[in-house]
């Protein structure tokens, strides 16, 4: 096991041991995560390759040939208050986005593994665990490692992670690992929504949208701190500018569903009522089309691929948390 | 449904402890939407 990735492991080891409260969720490599989130994380990846892969699928605008391809944008993670769905998913985005990272802790565990296994075989581990088994075991497994099990006993051991499952190691690791770089510098991940957090009433487009204006203001600012600064009349290079689009789609959502027409019919001039009423609808029909439009737009600003973010046109990742203390809210 | 190619959602929850009510809600919705994506941790 190489000594930096000991040092490092020791080191998280020693400060988990101190603290009394739980931690916040956080990303994990791939050595620390369950069996079960190993699975997991399997499928976000291959679901995000899915997605990247037909990212230009939106030549579709007939609404009976519409549906079936938005279905699979969707996917659901299931699991205890605690077993880790946030940070699966953080593990997800960290081993995305911070290619660098994430390699160089994969190959640590490579080589760490490697030396492991060769310890393995001098005997120098397997005495380790027995005595570790010994302490720690129940009551069974330690009438097994008095019998003649004693290797089976060891290798669970080495599983704490996968009660009855067979071990998501490192070749589960490698199957899935060019579906990663394929992702790699062509994902953006969004702030996540907390329904714990938000307000009862919440217009969930309007709050994915502020999570896009978000997360390209900030990628923009760089831009323009590296920069020279543009000047407010000065026109964008791309010729379209990606925040007015997505001001004025905001607007619209909040006109589609959060409108006040109804409340003011009986104030209000009925033609003008009319007006306003037949915008509305309007707006909606053509919602659709407009938020594929304006995704694609944002998709294709020039600032995404500023200095080494990213290295082609994104797709986007928005996650919710906590549905089941809300699920009318995001389903 | 308002949905782009370029727009994944990635919902967390925690099914089976959520109440009576909303698990019937929860399946309900997710029959609706057939094809979803599971995963269980």
């Amino acid at each position: 096991m190489s000594e930096t990735y000991r040092e490092t492991r020791a080191t998280e080891s020693n400060d988990a041991s101190k603290s009394y409260l739980r931690p916040e969720p956080n990303s994990l490599s791939w050595e620390a995560l369950s069996n079960s989130q190993r699975v997991a994380f399997k499928q976000i990846v291959r679901s995000l390759g899915q997605v990247w892969a037909r990212r230009d699928d939106d030549s579709v605008t007939a609404f009976y040939e519409r549906s079936k391809s938005a279905l699979k944008r969707v996917l659901w993670i299931d699991g205890g208050r605690g077993m880790g769905k946030s940070t699966l998913l953080k593990s997800v985005a960290r081993a995305i986005a911070t290619r660098r990272d994430w390699n160089a802790e994969i190959t640590a565990f490579e080589t760490s593994e490697k030396e492991d296994s060769q310890k393995m075989r001098e005997g120098e581990l397997k005495k380790q665990i027995e005595a570790e088994l010994r302490k720690k075991l129940s009551d069974e497994c330690k009438k097994q490692l008095d019998s003649d099990d004693k290797v089976k006993c060891a290798e669970d051991a080495k599983k704490p992670f996968a009660p009855g499952g067979e071990l998501k190691g490192l070749e589960f690791y490698r199957d899935i690992k060019s579906d990663i770089e394929e992702l790699q510098g062509r994902v953006v991940w969004l702030d996540p929504l907390e329904l714990e957090l938000l307000p009862g009433e919440i217009n969930l487009l309007a709050a994915i949208l502020a999570r896009l204006e978000d997360a390209l203001r900030r990628v923009s600012k760089r831009k323009s701190d590296d920069n020279q600064m543009r000047g407010l009349l000065e026109r964008r290079d791309s010729g379209i500018d990606p925040f007015h689009l997505l001001t004025k789609l905001m607007a619209d959502v909040t006109l589609a569903w959060d409108g006040n027409t109804q409340g003011r019919g009986a104030h209000v001039d009925p033609d003008m009522l009319s007006r306003e009423v037949n915008r509305a609808e309007k707006i909606r029909l053509n919602l659709a089309a407009e938020f594929r439009k304006v995704i694609d737009t944002i998709a294709s600003a020039p600032e995404w691929l500023h200095g080494d973010a990213l290295r082609e046109k994104p797709i986007f990742v928005v996650s919710i948390d906590d549905c089941d203390l809300s699920p009318e809210r995001c389903l | 449904m308002v949905d782009s190619p370029r727009l994944i959602t990635i919902v967390l929850g925690d099914f089976k402890n959520a109440s009576e009510i909303a698990q019937i809600d929860i399946v309900g919705r997710l029959a609706r939407v057939a094809g979803i994506t599971f995963a269980r941790i």
